[in-house]
């Protein structure tokens, strides 16, 4: 289909500039219709695509009892690390911290992370012959004089080097955190895994123990008819509750799932803990024996019984939580991971588009970025919903936030402008920071519980997102500037309009850039002021900020005083990508300060590479080629003559 | 004159004042890695100049520090304003924003000037009156004839206090005013103790004492042990030597002319009007975790002065403000039974409120009024080309 030889129709122009989405590579004259089809069409598949795509893991558990209900195992509420979430979410992030991956291969086959759970916790002596234990550190393998075929380890193999794993993480424990090089953190971050992976063991039962339902039933029974007749009670029945209390205490020690629900005043709590209250005279809750009997029967293979017990365990008052049963299906879904495919996909499209300049082709690739933001923001609101906080409460949700932040920021110049560099922008921070956020998930749960200094909401909201929204921006300036280098002196296809377009572009950007990071940056010295006494404290993650502020202000005081022509604009805004990258991760790196919560590690590398890849781009662009054309200052300015 | 005043306004010097309070606080947060926060903050942003020190130990200036960098940027300003600034309207947005950044740097200054940083430790129940600096000490006598004063504190003690910063080895310290004169014989800024027998002093716990100085420390955590030897001259008498110690829980006592004095080399302390009982301090954690939910004091305040006697609750992110100071919860020790409150007193501290409406004001006002020509612009041209 030919588009550029049919006539236009007024009316539908002006349909077309109301549809708004719609991108316009270039002026040359086209239809509504067609466009306005092709982009039905294009949408129409997209959804389609995304719809089966997410939808595909839903469907695939026939609810039948030939295997286990995934679904709603994965729903069950648990009590873990401080919040209530679904067993699934257990499953995910204890795997992806110990593993670094969402599954496992056994045997050729692909196991998902809540099998594997299931596996750990009821059949702990096949679970521990799989290769889980992700070793990557050159010095650790050394320690442990493991073989270099393969980087992950299974816990038998791990088993005779557990006594000198523990005694080396404890000698590394004695140094500050921030002191430890790299084999300390890697090998107490080992020992953290290990004694993960020993607490899903026994979260259950213990781990030896083949039916915990029938003993935990007797212990009760047996305290039940000594409550009813107290003289009962021999010393062979001392000797006997005191062993059990000991299991029991020690089983409480050795687990961290609190599968039990309140009872009364009490908490949640651990099946050891509660068993040893039940040795009290608590009456025995039902979840106990429910749990254990899922145990017993997934050892058995028996799966009919296991599907019975928890849609049993689901029915009751306690596991009524609407956010868990939505968060074991927003894991499912995984919306922030498949969003990264559809972005990939709309970069490739607008790039196509943009080399042929075939406008529908152009307006597929719109649409297709917006559905990858669509999916984008729904995958973040849908998070803040299930952790009732504000998006950034931690490094993940910064980069979810700024990904976010930046593709809409993008858009809007799309919108703007119409030439598919939005797109390209939008795609590029959308794709990377998605792909930044899935390493950060490897620490473990994303949804932490918030601490004391941190917690309020409404701080978190005006101050954090600002100066998020500053980063945003900051990547946005920076991926036009890396745009700009590639067009005017590489591909050298920017005429004299887009030369001075671009540069109003990033102009623009930067603006926003400054009040954002400014107003943020100042919030932020007002919450310190009201929760610490001072305003500015010099803290690494404070002057991160500071850094942003104040090269923003030297671009944009650079820019009108004739210092630096669009060109050096953009040089500035792609250093300006380094300075953000500093501050967002570099600071946390230095471990030290009040906001060095977010620690991490391994990154580092990351950071230097990202650093020197624009360092390498502004030597490109620094190339006396491209457009040489006498720069005027845009009027759009504020200029202060000098 | 106004040429010079020109030459001074130019937006080049702007533009390198930024980026040189860029590498400033590049290399101040670098620093922070192995020195702690306070040490770097004298060092690069509340100095004039940054040295490096060589090996031989001569320092050369690499950086200007921060008191350089703003005096260079209020001028560069001020004088802006005073000879190539437009005054219209349209201009207004930029005037507002500037004026907040100067109240910005005249708030940090005189912050870093003028404000006060001390904490109150509180253990379960124990009441008190004042506040206790963290790094400094001072050298007190105390006229303790009035014994009932700690229980009571509508009843006043006479307390005598000398700055540590006059404890200087060789110095004697005398004043009409003091019940005696102190000769100082050697002061340590900071020492290791252990108990044992030492011969040096003739009086007081000091004589089961064994000090060693010891360079001093910087961290932010950490507190100086400071100790002193010091004769004390009463009615031209030498009294003996006494060793203090900031480390002492206990003051010495001496007599002189029937009346009974403490001597105590303790925190500096900062008095209140009011007295502060701890009642409660909660610790909660989440659930199977040692991850801080909240933690929060439940205080009476009594101010006689005021006719105050009323219990509030400090948290985090709720101060109390009485008395020209702050009281935040800082942090607790203990086993949860002591609570530690940071009081601050800070004259400056309403000047970053305002700057950060005035700046905000003004951004928005330029960048928003800019970006609305613009896309109005925009848009006509855009139609333009469509008609």
């Amino acid at each position: 289909m030919n588009n550029s030889i049919r006539p236009s129709r007024p009316q539908s122009t002006r349909y077309q500039s109301s549809a708004s989405s719609s991108a316009t590579l270039h002026s040359h004259p086209c239809t509504g219709f067609t466009s306005a089809a092709h982009c039905l069409i294009a949408f129409c598949l997209l959804i389609a695509l995304m719809t089966t795509s997410i939808f595909a893991q839903e469907s695939k558990q026939p609810a039948t009892n030939a295997t286990p209900d995934w679904n709603a195992l994965g729903q069950i509420a648990v009590m873990h690390a401080g919040r209530l979430k679904p067993l699934d979410t257990v499953a995910r992030s204890s795997m992806l911290m110990i593993c670094g991956k969402q599954s496992v291969k056994v045997e050729g086959k692909s196991m998902h992370a809540l099998e594997w759970l299931m596996q750990v916790m009821c059949k702990p002596e096949v679970a521990d012959n799989y290769r889980v234990f992700l070793i990557h550190d050159p010095d650790i393998q050394a320690l442990l004089q493991l073989g270099e075929e393969d980087k992950r380890w299974s816990f038998t193999e791990l088993i005779p080097h557990l006594q000198l794993i523990s005694a080396q993480a404890n000698e590394a424990q004695s140094v500050q955190a921030h002191q430890r090089n790299r084999y300390q953190r890697a090998i107490i971050e080992l020992y953290n895994h290990i004694t993960t992976y020993v607490r899903l063991k026994n979260a259950i039962a213990p781990e030896q123990s083949k039916d915990f339902a029938r003993q935990a039933q007797e212990a009760a029974n047996l305290v039940k008819s000594l409550i009813a007749d107290p003289d009962k009670l021999t010393d062979d029945m001392v000797s006997h509750i005191n062993i059990l209390k000991k299991g029991y205490e020690n089983l409480a020690q050795k687990s961290n799932i609190h599968f039990v629900p309140p009872i009364g005043e009490l908490e949640w709590s651990r099946i050891g803990e509660h068993m040893r209250l039940v040795l009290l005279g608590l009456p025995m809750d039902d979840s106990v024996i429910r749990m254990a009997t899922i145990r017993k029967a997934y050892r058995e293979g028996d799966w009919q019984t296991i599907n019975t017990m928890v849609a049993e365990h689901l029915a009751t008052p306690a596991q009524q939580q609407s956010k868990v049963r939505s968060e074991a299906m927003f894991n499912r879904m995984a919306l922030l991971v498949n969003a990264m495919p559809i972005y990939a996909l709309g970069l490739v499209v607008t790039l196509v588009a943009m080399m042929f300049k075939t406008r529908w082709m152009m307006i597929t690739g719109t649409v297709i970025v917006l559905a990858a933001i669509a999916t984008h923001t729904f995958g973040l609101g849908w998070r803040m919903w299930i952790e009732g906080r504000p998006p950034v409460i931690n490094l993940y949700g910064s980069a979810v936030f700024i990904g976010w932040g930046a593709t809409i920021m993008a858009m809007v110049l799309e919108k703007i402008y119409k030439n598919g560099l939005g797109n390209i922008a939008a795609c590029l921070i959308g794709f990377s920071t998605l792909i930044i956020a899935h390493h950060l998930s490897l620490s473990g749960d994303t949804i932490e519980p918030v601490r004391a200094v941190l917690d309020s909401n409404f701080w978190l909201t005006t101050h954090v997102l600002i100066v998020t929204l500053g980063y945003s921006s900051m990547f946005v300036a920076g991926s036009l500037g890396l745009i700009f280098v590639v067009r005017d002196v590489i591909l050298r296809n920017l005429n004299k309009q887009s030369y001075a377009r671009m540069g109003r572009m990033v102009y623009g950007i930067i603006c926003f850039a400054m009040l954002f990071s400014f107003v943020g940056t100042v919030l932020g010295g007002i919450w310190a002021d009201q929760s610490w006494g001072r305003f500015w404290g010099w803290d690494p993650k404070e002057n991160g900020a500071l850094l942003i502020v104040l090269w923003n202000a030297a671009i944009l005081h650079a820019r009108w005083s004739g210092m630096v022509q669009i060109r050096g604009m953009m040089m500035m805004a792609i250093l300006g990508n380094c300075i953000t990258a500093f501050s967002w991760f570099g600071v946390n790196m230095m471990g030290v300060g009040l906001h060095s919560y977010g620690f991490m590690d391994g990154a580092f590398m990351w950071l230097i590479g990202f650093c020197i890849s624009q360092l390498i781009f502004v030597a490109i662009g620094l190339f006396p080629v491209g457009q040489q054309m006498p720069e005027k200052l845009p009027n759009t300015s504020g200029t202060q003559s000098s | 004159m106004k040429k010079i005043l020109k030459k001074f306004a130019s937006l080049r010097i702007t533009v390198v004042v930024l980026i040189a309070g860029m590498m400033l606080v590049f290399a101040g947060t670098l620093a922070q890695t192995h020195m702690p926060i306070r040490e770097a903050q004298k060092i690069y942003f509340q100095s004039f100049v940054v040295p490096i020190y060589l090996q031989n130990g001569t320092a050369i200036p690499v950086l200007p520090g921060g008191y350089t960098l703003g005096i260079i940027m209020v001028l560069n300003l001020l004088c802006a304003y005073l000879t190539t600034f437009k005054w219209t309207t349209k201009r207004m947005g930029v005037l507002l924003m500037h004026s907040g950044i100067l109240m910005l740097l005249i708030g940090q200054l005189f912050t870093d000037l003028y404000s006060v940083e001390s904490y109150v430790s509180l253990d379960h129940g124990q009441v008190k009156n004042y506040s206790e600096s963290f790094h400094k000490n001072e050298l007190v006598i105390i006229d303790t004839s009035n014994k009932d004063a700690n229980d009571n504190p509508k009843d006043t003690q006479t307390v005598y206090s000398i700055p540590a910063s006059k404890l200087v080895t060789g110095n004697m310290i005398t004043d009409p005013r003091l019940p005696v004169s102190i000769s100082v014989k050697e002061f340590m800024p900071n020492a290791n103790i252990a108990m044992g027998e030492n011969p040096r002093p003739t009086q007081g716990f000091g004589q089961r004492v064994i000090v060693q100085p010891a360079p001093p420390v910087k961290g932010d955590q950490q507190r100086n042990l400071a100790c002193v030897y010091v004769d004390i001259i009463a009615n031209g008498k030498n009294l003996g030597t006494w060793l203090l110690s900031s480390a002492f829980v206990n003051p010495d006592f001496i007599e002189i002319n029937g009346r009974e004095y403490a001597i105590h080399l303790r925190a500096k302390r900062y008095m209140m009007p009011m007295t502060l009982k701890l009642q409660e301090f909660k610790h909660e954690r989440f659930t199977g975790t040692n991850v801080p939910m909240a933690f929060s004091s439940r205080l009476r305040l009594v101010d006689p002065i005021q006719h105050e006697d009323r219990e509030l609750t400090i948290s985090m992110n709720q101060p109390l403000r009485y008395d020209g100071k702050t009281f935040y919860q800082a942090s607790f020790a203990n086993d949860d039974q002591t609570t530690i409150l940071q009081v601050v007193r800070n004259p400056a501290a309403v000047l970053p409120y305002i700057a950060c409406i005035l700046v905000t004001l003004g951004m928005s006002w330029h960048f928003i009024a800019h970006f609305l020509k613009f896309f109005n612009k925009f848009v006509k041209q855009d139609t333009e080309v469509k008609a």
